[in-house]
């Protein structure tokens, strides 16, 4: 009675009510004091103000107001919990796990490897594709936009009036920009460099969104008339690093190849433009490209201007959506545009379309290697996590079921349901804590990887569901309230379903460590094979240093002259058996290709006609690349631009054009024509075998090298092939050229091998990635088995000894127990075989000379992975046996 | 509790030197709200500045209500007072003004 007394008051005085409900979040130790310490206070007030006869409005909501403060109070007693429930539940979690020594550390580990791989690659991957480009305003509506043709080449380059034409006459496009890379010999202080930059159209910095940080950026106006305004822009960096911040810069003049620029403004610092891995630090109008890329600007075969030549081009273009048209109607607009210049220009644009795609990654020819190799990347990391999650799985289930009389006791003992089921929850919380302190030492050491925390909460996030299910699964059934068969440590009545799903769990762990397993073996064979690969070169021995004597305003006789006297120096030097110059020395993704017609067969045109790689090379070039020569000879002096023009082609060029009989002779003395010359025939004159030309695991492809004096390129490599010390070799080479011009800067020193390394890196950190997780879920799988093996001997302990008792022979009895833990381990095996069959494929692109299919790798690591689980199944099944039988039949 | 009280802290103290015992008392003259006056008073206790007792159960049973409790300043909070009240002028004014009523019914 008095108790409804008392609710009845609660209610008709809400500051009451209100501090019983505040006095709820108190912790349970000081909770009834404080209800007093409010209740009376509030009581006392009222008490005073009823008094004083002025208990109205005002005052009652006075008091409403002091109430809502006890909140405040309530909240501020949060850190008294120590006592509390949760804490005792941590402690006592923290014993169990303490206890529970092996598993803790097992699973700490696994856990931490697990959520700390998936969050470094994922971090990496974001960094690379999916991270908004620096400073671009409403990036997803800026697209790159490329020319594909029907045979399925994609050109990621346009040529200028095609470009025009196409940002002309659209409408679907607020702004439709080009740029360029620009390479650029920059002079100021006396310091010469070679720099990167852009050149790009008047329009690019206003489309992309950009503000200079100071002065002002490229504006259309400076952009309309060829070698019109000599300006610069330079990056953040560049104004920071080069000019030490000093704002006076703008305005400052420059030496750019030899011509003056003005610079007008820096860029928005960290604006890089649209390629992630490209960060120019300058910027010049297109209209400067005379200057600026004199040699590509200059006509080509058809005679044209690079403003009129519609042929090639170099030319990204890429354009911001208008409001409102969405990137299918922008694509269909651009390829009805596409069509009416295929129509209008049949030679140079018949069977070209346009496609659009996210920008970044130099248009869709950078993005599909990129995207391959990261997907291969992001599936071995969530195989890995799903690996941990079912590793943990296991391990918290065999917990679980060993816990069982404990949680039995706790629940004859009044505990509740919930408090139990909370005390395994937070058991498996404490192991993920444990395990995100492990790796976050390493995680803090890799700064500049810019760890993304969305990435590691969602690791986290999904190993804590794992474990909170796993944990709560059998925690669930084991506070059913069936207490008596397990305090009597009946272990029988456990039943089958549960084993059945530990089974699963090691058929899902098998097979996963299989499928990773694999891909590290065929990972590591075809990094071996890579060193055996045919290059078509031999990179022992050889060195490389370039030039570009077209930044230097080198005219093509001075640069004819430079890099005839440069090979007459370098052939004397000591040691060098061999040395050459071309504009290129394979593999390298910046090679040019171009069309070829073949005399005597119709032409075909734009899109459709037969593309070959070229570059340039002069006499000795393919020796000192260690090329051998199948057929024919190789270029002499004498090929010159009065001589009638010649070419080296490769093997696939000679097969593919002339598939005679004994192609290879028959090709030389064939004649053909390559679209970027004035059509003149080239003749054959020797064959050289094939190589890699952009990356170590492309298909052969058809190539072309054509004399250095037939045709000039001031991009000049040298290359040598010395007996002597190959850094001595640089050394010298470096000396020779700069006494024939010591302002001339030159780049990309390095041997051959080192030049090799770049395109097996992918291949290198994919390889030891999938290496060390390979042998990391190989001993995740042994564990797994071996818990299961165990798990099941000390079930049938009991049983066993009744049958070693009756006469049972040992050997029969491990075979037994051998084949029950063995059962789901071939079941596993199976499935990841086929599991790998079907994800190898992905990988091909990083596999050198291997097939996704490799059956060596295949059988190999299937028959380490059953080896591995026959000990782990074998040696608790031996003990099992081993164990004092009278002891085991004493069991209840 | 830090070596130096806050304002806000050094008001309460000089509050509950001045007589005003209760929470709410303090609330009243200092003009504080509940939500800061009764956090402030609990860390005072952990810190050792202040001391809390309930009221005799006679006084509470004779208003209907339950016991309340009263705070007193210790030995560290006299202390830390008289420092506090070298840094804040503005506390030496309010020192002079005892409770307007006769102390608190404890020592009934």
């Amino acid at each position: 009675m008095q108790d409804h007394d008392h609710r009845k008051e609660l209610f008709s005085r809400p500051h009451l009510w209100l501090i019983a409900l505040a006095g709820v979040i108190v912790p349970r130790r000081l909770r009834a004091d404080w209800r007093q310490e409010w209740e009376a206070e509030l009581r006392s007030r009222e008490a005073l103000l009823a008094d004083w006869d002025r208990l109205d409005w005002r005052n009652k909501f006075d008091l409403l107001r002091r109430s809502v403060g006890a909140f405040w109070d309530a909240l501020c007693l949060q850190p008294r919990r120590q006592e509390d429930e949760m804490f005792q539940d941590l402690r006592y979690g923290y014993r169990m796990l303490l206890k529970y020594r092996g598993l803790t550390v097992v699973a700490v580990i696994t856990l931490g490897i697990g959520i700390g791989a998936n969050t470094a690659i994922f971090s990496l991957i974001n960094k690379a594709l999916l991270r908004p480009l620096p400073v671009v305003a409403e990036q997803e509506r800026v697209y790159a936009v490329n020319h594909t043709t029907k045979r399925g080449w994609v050109f990621t380059t346009f040529s200028y009036p095609n470009y025009r034409d196409l940002r002309d006459r659209n409408d679907v496009m607020a702004g439709l920009i080009a740029y360029e890379f620009a390479p650029a010999n920059l002079s100021y202080d006396g310091i010469n460099e070679r720099v990167w930059g852009y050149l790009v159209s008047g329009n690019y910095f206003e489309t992309l969104g950009a503000r200079a940080a100071i002065g002002r950026l490229i504006s259309p106006e400076e952009d309309r008339l060829p070698d019109g305004r000599p300006v610069v822009v330079i990056s953040h960096r560049c104004w920071q690093r080069r000019f030490g911040g000093d704002p006076s810069v703008v305005g400052r003049e420059l030496i750019v190849n030899g011509r003056g620029f003005t610079v007008i403004g820096v860029a928005p610092r960290q604006f890089i433009g649209l390629e992630v891995s490209y960060a120019p630090e300058v910027w010049f109008p297109l209209m400067m490209r005379g200057v600026i890329r004199r040699s590509a600007a200059m006509p080509q075969g058809s005679g044209k201007s690079w403003l009129e030549d519609r042929e090639g081009g170099e030319l990204f273009v890429a354009g911001r959506l208008k409001p409102g048209a969405s990137p299918a109607q922008a694509e269909d607009a651009l390829k009805t545009i596409a069509a009416q210049l295929a129509r209008e220009h049949p030679n140079e644009n018949e069977g070209k379309t346009i496609e659009l795609s996210t920008p970044g990654l130099f248009g869709e020819v950078g993005r599909r290697p990129v995207m391959g190799f990261s997907g291969v990347l992001m599936g071995v990391v969530a195989l890995v996590l799903l690996l941990v999650c079912t590793n943990l799985a296991n391990l918290l289930l065999a917990r679980a079921m060993d816990r069982r009389k404990e949680i039995a006791v706790r629940l004859a003992l009044g505990a509740s349901r919930w408090r139990v089921v909370r005390q395994l929850l937070i058991e498996s919380l404490l192991l993920l804590t444990g395990a995100a302190g492990e790796f976050k030492a390493p995680m803090a050491l890799s700064t500049e990887l810019n760890m993304d925390w969305r990435v590691l909460v969602f690791a986290i996030a999904i190993t804590f569901l794992t474990s909170a299910a796993f944990g709560l699964l059998p925690a669930l059934q084991a506070t059913r309230p069936e207490l008596v068969p397990a305090l009597k440590d009946e272990a029988m009545s456990l039943g089958y379903r549960r084993s059945w799903l530990r089974g699963a769990l090691v058929v899902a762990q098998v097979a996963l460590s299989l499928v990773l397993m694999i891909s590290a073996g065929l990972m590591l064979r075809g990094l071996r094979r890579s060193q055996y690969i045919n290059l078509g070169f031999n990179p022992q021995h050889a060195v490389k240093l370039s030039v570009n004597l077209d930044l230097q305003g080198y005219d093509r006789e001075r640069g004819e002259q430079f890099q005839r006297q440069i090979l007459d120096r370098v052939r004397a030097l000591p040691g060098v058996r061999a040395a050459g110059v071309g504009n290129y020395v394979p593999p390298d993704l910046h090679v040019a290709v171009l069309q070829v017609k073949i005399e005597g067969r119709p032409e075909a045109r734009g899109g459709e006609a037969p593309l070959a790689g070229s570059a340039s090379a002069s006499p000795g070039y393919f020796q000192a690349l260690g090329a051998r020569l199948l057929a024919g000879r190789d270029f002499i002096e004498q090929d010159d631009e009065r001589s009638v023009r010649v070419a080296v082609v490769n093997e696939t060029f000679a097969r593919s054009f002339w598939p005679e009989q004994n192609a290879l002779n028959a090709a030389v003395g064939k004649r053909f024509s390559l679209a970027d010359r004035d059509n003149s025939l080239i003749q054959v004159v020797g064959v050289v075998e094939d190589g890699k030309y952009r990356n170590l695991s492309e298909a052969s492809r058809p190539f072309v090298f054509t004399p250095l004096k037939q045709s000039y390129n001031g991009l000049s490599t040298v290359v040598a092939r010395t007996s002597s010390d190959e850094a001595s070799a640089i050394a010298a080479i470096h000396r020779e050229l700069r006494q024939l011009d010591p302002h001339l800067p030159i780049y990309d020193a390095k041997t051959l091998t080192e030049h090799l390394e770049l395109p097996l890196l992918p291949a290198r950190i994919t390889a030891s990635m999938l290496g060390a997780f390979g042998i990391l879920s190989l001993f995740l799988a042994a564990v797994g088995v071996f818990g299961v093996m165990s798990y099941v001997v000390s079930r049938r302990a009991h049983e066993i000894g009744v049958r070693l008792a009756l006469g049972a022979k040992p050997g029969a009895v491990l075979g037994l127990l051998l084949r029950q833990g063995m059962t789901p381990v071939a079941l596993g095996v199976a499935l990841g075989l086929i599991g790998a069959l079907a994800l190898t494929r992905l990988m091909s692109s990083l596999l050198f000379g291997v097939s996704p299919t490799d059956l060596l790798t295949f059988t190999g690591v299937a028959l380490l992975l059953v080896t591995v689980a026959l000990l782990a199944c074998y040696i608790p099944a031996r003990r099992a046996m081993k164990a004092d039988l009278a002891a085991s039949l004493r069991h209840e | 509790m830090g070596k130096y009280l806050s304002f806000t802290v050094a008001v309460i103290l000089q509050a509950l030197d001045n007589g005003y015992q209760y929470g709410f008392d303090i609330m009243d003259i200092t003009g504080l709200p509940s939500g800061t006056v009764y956090p402030a008073l609990r860390r005072l206790e952990e810190g050792g500045y202040v001391d809390s007792k309930w009221e005799k159960q006679a006084i509470a049973q004779s208003a209907q209500r339950p016991p309340r409790k009263y705070y007193e300043l210790t030995k560290e909070g006299k202390e830390a007072l008289a420092e506090a009240v070298q840094r804040y002028s503005l506390l030496k004014r309010t020192q002079a003004q005892p409770a307007p009523k006769p102390k608190p019914s404890r020592a009934q």
